[in-house]
């Protein structure tokens, strides 16, 4: 409401008035001659980054890391804040057949007052056919729309004296804000980086990194390639961390990855050292046997591996599957399971009673089962 | 003529009533499915187009205001008539639209039904209950819809004649000249007003949140642009009235051509909510009228030449009736259903001629319609039920200025 | 995530569940689920519809995206939520919605909402 407006924007003009501050009461002022629009809206047409309404920004470059990876550089335009702390979130909505869709990647960028631009790091994943368009589709000169930064999964300022990084895949994107920062204020102190990927050439940011190991002495890098050595085992941490019970600890990477780093902290009574990021579904991991799935209002069948959700074999078989984030928050994928046992690839938990309702974006048949979708 | 059962009218059977219902229904879901980036990239480009009309205008003449006589006339002119376009197009093909929710789709909040604000006088809110709910809900139905002369005129023969009536050739150059404020207070239901049906704290409420907007517009037009030309602020005044006049008589023009010429019937129903889809349908057909011309004519009319179309799926983005038309008719020919349409010339003379004939009492003028029979007279307050148009209106409040949560 | 507009102010009891009014078997009023869908305003309040657009709704109506309770606020689920209903609704988001009324041979005979772009 635009009384509510007018008091809010009151209340934060408080201790210091910046000339950005004044530049958005010039242009509140002129909202008298743009009622019932605001002046925003007429300045977009100028340039389209010109506008706080909804916030907006303007990809400018799309920097490809690897095959499947690529990170976009991203000029905000009015209203951005820079001071997203090292780690956090930001919104990226983006339109694709005329429609905003939203989804949530970690900034690679450090936070610096003065910059112009943030960074983040997009994996193509194989369910996500938005990331997909934001790493093969999208380019430079993009309007995009944009949320400020969340999450608590952030650097502390000061950083903690030592420090270990747990990342696996693209998990590294909001670590590398983070040791970013660190190289930048120059407090990089005992910091110790494992990063698991499965092969080197899949590898986000890895000359970066070791261009940062070369600097700082103190950054102690490795890599583990699990192609070739296999999912790494926690139990040899000791070996290669022997200190790591002492050191404030950040996990970021696949679902089960993060549930044995839980585990294995909890079993450690460590927990409250342990900082998680659970951003993405890894689907390749401990997946159910498959079966057939049946949907039953269309009378379609599919035959479906343990690795593919009830909603990727439904959209491959053509049917018209609701959904929403794609891993297993927002509950909108959810529909009835008539008949047969499925397995929540986050936890491992198999639903087997008939007329269950089940998240179709985190579950893979258990044999054969029937969907009333 | 006023119909009461509009199956029997048609002659249809149930069956034929079902099948074309079925018929609509492929057709807006073939809209619905193949609805993409191309309908975004057009509202998006009418929105940009609309802006720049209005931007240049104002600036236009301000830029004029210190040029000699010579450059200045033609630039003011030039300016008013920009602006005037602006705010026809802003209140047809995006306002009337983008309020109906047709864009909503697209996911972006500057373009929906629930942020929008429109460049008229009547708040968005009171727009949305007035029209999308009691209009197209009500279509053309005697005793509900307000639509039906706007509570000002009598449209229909079964409305009762009273020597005011007489003023009818009066009222009508009034409300199409100051058709802004007229729509403004629609919502108000003048009719239930004069019958001392209105709450008058519900009144109140809600003439005060048109007070709040349309001084706002007001002041915008007739204060704020005319200082800023300095000495020639009198000449502003007068393009920015020519401008609001200019929509005005537009808009009514439009608007009265969609359910008042010949062909558009009245209905005396009393059963709406049982109302199935297939007759919703039959009854959006037979109550409203095409209007027939170019594209540039339909999109400066809000795409409302195809009132038909658009009261059989007000939700469906505007640009694509145009596509779907030649099907509509077809249908109706095939099923003999009348399809009324003509040239907007023809549409309004025949508007005019009702207006006028009406003014007079039945027994004195014929009827251009088929007879309906017996000598029906509905009066608009005994009809209407209290609570469709008076009752608990919550979202009034303050006019919500277009998504006024700018971050900055 | 996308930035979300804060919780309307205003329900508390589902007795004053707007489209709720006068239905003592804690069916919404037809009439006044049409109006909701129509004028563009929240079943439960009353306001104004915002941005995204919830929709509550069994399993079943979630899975065939088809729901019978009206629009809502994404602050007001809470208050529809908290009816007594026999089995647990889920909550869908959605920028638009189509609005189907019921014909003759639906096995449905009740108007429904079709969310049209689901969040």
């Amino acid at each position: 409401m635009f009384t509510d407006r007018v008091t809010s924007t009151t209340a934060s003009r408080d201790a210091q008035t910046t000339p950005r501050d004044r530049w958005g009461r010039v242009r509140r002022g002129l909202d008298q001659l743009t009622t019932p629009l605001l002046p925003d809206d007429y300045l977009t047409l100028i340039n389209p980054l010109w506008s706080s309404r909804e916030l907006r920004g303007r990809v400018e470059k799309v920097v490809r890391e690897t095959d499947d990876a690529a990170t976009l550089v991203i000029r905000p335009g009015w209203g951005w804040t820079y001071d997203h702390r090292p780690g956090q979130y930001v919104g990226i909505g983006v339109q694709v057949d005329g429609k905003f869709h939203w989804r949530s990647y970690s900034v690679s960028s450090p936070p610096k007052r003065s910059g112009r631009t943030l960074a983040i790091t997009v994996r193509a994943m194989p369910e996500g056919f938005l990331s997909d368009h934001l790493v093969n589709g999208l380019a430079p000169g993009t309007i995009v729309r944009l949320a400020l930064p969340n999450g608590d999964f952030v650097l502390p300022d000061p950083p903690p004296a030592r420090s270990l990084f747990l990342v696996g895949g693209s998990g590294i994107t909001p670590v590398m804000s983070m040791l970013r920062t660190l190289d930048r204020r120059g407090t990089m102190g005992d910091v110790t980086l494992h990063y698991a990927s499965t092969t080197p050439e899949r590898m986000i940011f890895r000359d970066e990194i070791a261009a940062l190991h070369a600097k700082h002495e103190a950054l102690t890098v490795h890599e583990w390639f699990s192609d070739e050595q296999g999912i790494f085992d926690l139990a040899r941490l000791d070996d290669l961390v022997p200190d790591w019970r002492r050191r404030e600890t950040w996990a970021c990477g696949p679902a089960p990855m993060l549930d044995a780093v839980e585990q294995h902290w909890r079993d450690a009574d460590l927990d409250d050292r342990l900082h998680l990021e659970r951003f993405s579904l890894q689907l390749k991991g401990d997946g159910g046997e498959g079966g057939l799935v049946t949907f039953q209002n269309t009378g379609r069948e599919v035959e479906a591996d343990g690795a593919t959700t009830l909603l990727e074999a439904g959209e491959q078989a053509g049917v018209g599957m609701p959904y929403g984030c794609r891993v297993g928050i927002c509950h909108t994928c959810t529909v009835t399971k008539i008949s047969g046992t499925v397995r929540d690839l986050r936890n491992g938990d198999e639903f087997d009673q008939p007329n269950e309702q089940v998240q179709t974006c985190v579950t893979v048949p258990v044999g054969p089962c029937t969907l009333n979708v | 003529m006023a119909i009461s059962d509009v199956q029997e009218y048609c002659h249809l059977t149930e069956a034929d009533v079902e099948a074309i219902g079925r018929e609509l229904d492929a057709l807006r879901e073939r809209v619905e499915r193949s609805r993409g980036a191309k309908d975004a990239a057009y509202i998006r480009r009418v929105i940009r187009a609309q802006r720049w009309m209005a931007a240049s205008a104002r600036i236009g003449m301000i830029v004029a205001a210190p040029l000699d006589k010579r450059y200045r006339r033609p630039l003011q002119a030039a300016s008013a008539v920009s602006l005037g376009l602006a705010k026809i197009l802003e209140n047809m093909e995006i306002g009337h639209n983008v309020m109906h929710g047709q864009w909503d789709w697209m996911n972006d909040p500057e373009i929906h039904s629930s942020t929008w604000e429109w460049d008229t006088g009547q708040p968005a809110e009171q727009w949305k209950h007035s029209h999308n709910y009691i209009h197209h809900q009500f279509t053309n139905v005697l005793g509900y819809d307000n639509d039906i002369g706007y509570g000002v005129l009598r449209m229909a023969r079964e409305q009762r004649w009273t020597p005011a009536n007489l003023g009818q050739p009066v009222y009508n150059a009034l409300l199409a000249t100051l058709f802004q404020w007229g729509v403004a207070l629609h919502d108000l239901d003048l009719d239930a007003i004069r019958h001392g049906k209105k709450d008058p704290e519900e009144m109140r409420r809600q003439l005060a949140q048109i007070v709040r907007k349309g001084r706002h517009q007001l002041v915008k037009d007739y204060v704020l642009y005319p200082a800023l030309t300095g000495p020639r602020w009198k000449e502003t005044i007068r393009a920015n009235v020519a401008a609001n006049l200019m929509r005005n008589v537009w808009a009514y023009l439009i608007i009265f051509c969609g359910h008042f010429p010949d062909g558009a019937l009245h209905f005396t129903e009393d059963e709406l909510e049982d109302e199935t889809r297939a007759e919703w349908y039959l009854r959006q057909i037979l109550g409203t009228a095409n209007f027939e011309g170019g594209p540039l004519l339909h999109l400066m009319s809000g795409n409302l030449g195809y009132q038909i179309e658009h009261h059989l799926f007000p939700d469906l983005v505007s640009n694509r009736y145009a596509e779907i038309a030649p099907e509509v008719r077809a249908l109706c020919e095939k099923y003999e259903l009348p399809y009324t349409t003509g040239p907007l010339h023809r549409q309004y003379g025949q508007v005019l001629r009702t207006i006028h004939k009406l003014t007079l009492p039945n027994r004195m003028t014929k009827d251009d319609r088929p007879p309906t029979g017996e000598g029906v007279t509905i009066e608009q307050h005994q009809r209407v039920r209290h609570e469709d148009t008076h009752q608990r209106r919550t979202e009034l409040g303050a006019w919500s200025r277009a998504a006024g949560r700018s971050r900055a | 995530m996308v930035a979300r507009r804060g919780p309307q102010p205003g329900v508390t009891t589902a007795s004053a569940l707007f489209a709720w009014e006068g239905a003592p078997d804690g069916v919404p009023s037809r009439r006044l689920v049409t109006r909701c869908a129509l004028a563009r305003v929240c079943g439960a309040c009353g306001r104004p519809l915002g941005h995204p657009i919830a929709f509550v709704g069994t399993s079943d109506e979630v899975a065939r995206n088809a729901f019978h309770l009206p629009p809502l606020h994404d602050g007001c689920v809470d208050a529809v939520r908290a009816l007594p209903a026999p089995v647990p609704l889920t909550v869908v988001r959605t920028a638009g919605f189509e609005f189907v009324r019921p014909g003759s041979g639906d096995a449905d005979p009740l108007p429904r909402f079709v969310p049209n772009s689901l969040l």
